[in-house]
């Protein structure tokens, strides 16, 4: 039977990796290697790299290789300034086994369809960062742009159109608060298509991600900060939630 | 047998990430040679065939690189070639993922899209096949796959299946015909199972 995942998150900002609180305030953690290798061997279902920084400047290969070299046993996700074929490409060869992408989605969601040639659809996660506005209702961020606003219909149609292969819905408000996650937001994207969705944002307890994990069309749930501060955090959540299917913890 | 001595060749045709299979190799103790040259891959005692994404662009570049003959060669003497994903379906005879491709055919049988559901993303056990005495220490572990689309074919030549959901019907996991195996799931991503699988089946190939 296929597991739904626990999946651990690693922030990364000017080459740090930081705790990040609604995407306005960040406290720099360390290296990102340490905490990615941390993730590896306490046995993380899968960890997720975002560089939250790179703008423009395509993603940070030299931060993916770096991870690379680590010899990870662990799936490894990246997300971060991939916005051509090429960025995916060279983001899958430098050591990426998936890749998270955000803003290309609303600035050129053209560009999905080449980068899912390129290394496949399998390959590819949609990340939507959204919060809600008022009861009933959920816009998407838009980072660069600093705006808000329902999703827009070429992402629900890239999304419709199953041209990725999951989708990232993260809690914008609840992120870095440690408050659990609104699952309004889940219930925005859910009638879009039968896509697996991965919950972030806000996670840090059991009790936070058990109704998360009962939702049919949830996948996995990402965790950040809270793996941080303990070197259990991992086996201690699973052990928690045997009543959900999750993979058994065990360490690499 | 000391496992530091046998020489890993991965097959490197400019598709995927080759850093973590190479890694998890090195991780067993085994020494690996990465190129797409045949004269360099001659010298490995197993052949590795990893791969992501897409399956045209994957033979496109076999093809490019001259290798699709070189490995349908090498299976034919007999030589232990691991597929690893892609690089499993890549040994099949044709896929269907964005038009029909021929593949290696190396392995009777077709890559097709997955239906209900489309994707099999995630954590999963293995159902070992009976007349699979190499993985029957790996029945019931459970190994990471990403994959939309999977391979159909003989019974003959499936080593293992895997299910989405208890009761629902089984899909490959593993493929094997004489020393050619291929693996669904990626054993150098499935921690501590994946790894042990992999070094079996290195270790195995070899022997044979």
């Amino acid at each position: 039977m296929l597991r739904k995942r626990l999946l651990g998150a690693v922030i990364v900002r000017q080459g740090w990796a930081v705790q990040s609180f609604g995407y306005q305030r960040w406290l720099p953690l360390g290296k990102p290697e340490c905490l990615v290798e941390n993730l590896d061997r306490w046995g993380a279902d899968g960890i997720v790299v975002l560089a939250i920084d790179r703008g423009n400047r395509g993603p940070d290969l030299q931060l993916i290789e770096r991870l690379g070299a680590l010899g990870l046993s662990t799936p490894l996700t990246y997300g971060g300034g991939l916005a051509t074929e090429r960025d995916a490409r060279e983001a899958v060869r430098a050591g990426a086994g998936r890749l998270v992408l955000d803003t290309v989605l609303s600035n050129n969601p053209q560009a999905v369809g080449a980068m899912a040639r390129a290394v496949g659809v399998q390959a590819l996660v949609a990340a939507l960062p959204m919060l809600q506005v008022k009861p009933g209702e959920v816009h998407h961020l838009q980072h660069t742009k600093g705006s808000k606003s329902p999703l827009s219909a070429p992402i629900s149609t890239l999304i419709a159109n199953r041209e990725v292969s999951e989708v990232l819905v993260i809690d914008a408000v609840g992120e870095g608060k440690g408050k659990g996650f609104n699952q309004t937001l889940l219930q925005a994207v859910e009638p879009l298509s039968d896509l697996p969705l991965l919950a972030f944002g806000g996670l840090t307890q059991a009790e936070e991600i058990r109704p998360l994990l009962c939702r049919p069309q949830l996948a996995g749930v990402v965790v950040g900060n809270a793996l941080n501060y303990h070197e259990h955090a991992i086996a201690q959540l699973k052990e928690s939630l045997t009543d959900q299917p999750l993979r058994p913890h065990r360490k690499r | 047998m000391n496992s530091a001595r046998l020489t890993v060749g991965i097959v490197d045709y400019g598709v995927g990430n080759h850093t973590s299979v190479l890694r998890s190799v090195r991780q067993l103790g085994f020494r690996v040679r990465i190129s797409t040259q045949p004269d360099q891959l001659d010298h490995a005692d197993v052949l590795l065939l990893p791969g992501v994404g897409a399956f045209p662009t994957a033979m496109e570049r076999l093809h490019a690189t001259g290798l699709v003959e070189y490995l349908q060669r090498a299976a034919q003497r007999g030589r232990p070639l691991i597929g690893i994903c892609l690089g499993m379906q890549l040994l099949a005879e044709s896929s269907t993922e964005l038009g029909f491709t021929l593949g290696l055919g190396l392995i009777p049988g077709a890559v097709q899209a997955i239906s209900e559901p489309s994707w099999h993303i995630g954590w999963n056990s293995l159902e070992v096949a009976s007349n699979q005495p190499l993985l029957h220490a790996s029945d019931g572990e459970v190994m990471y796959f990403n994959h939309s689309y999977s391979y159909r074919g003989p019974e003959a030549f499936v080593a293992a299946w895997t299910r989405v959901c208890e009761g629902s019907q089984p899909m490959v996991a593993a493929i094997q015909r004489g020393s050619v195996w291929g693996l669904q799931f990626h054993p150098e991503k499935s921690q501590r199972p994946g790894l042990e699988l992999l070094e079996r089946l290195i270790k195995a190939g070899v022997k044979s």
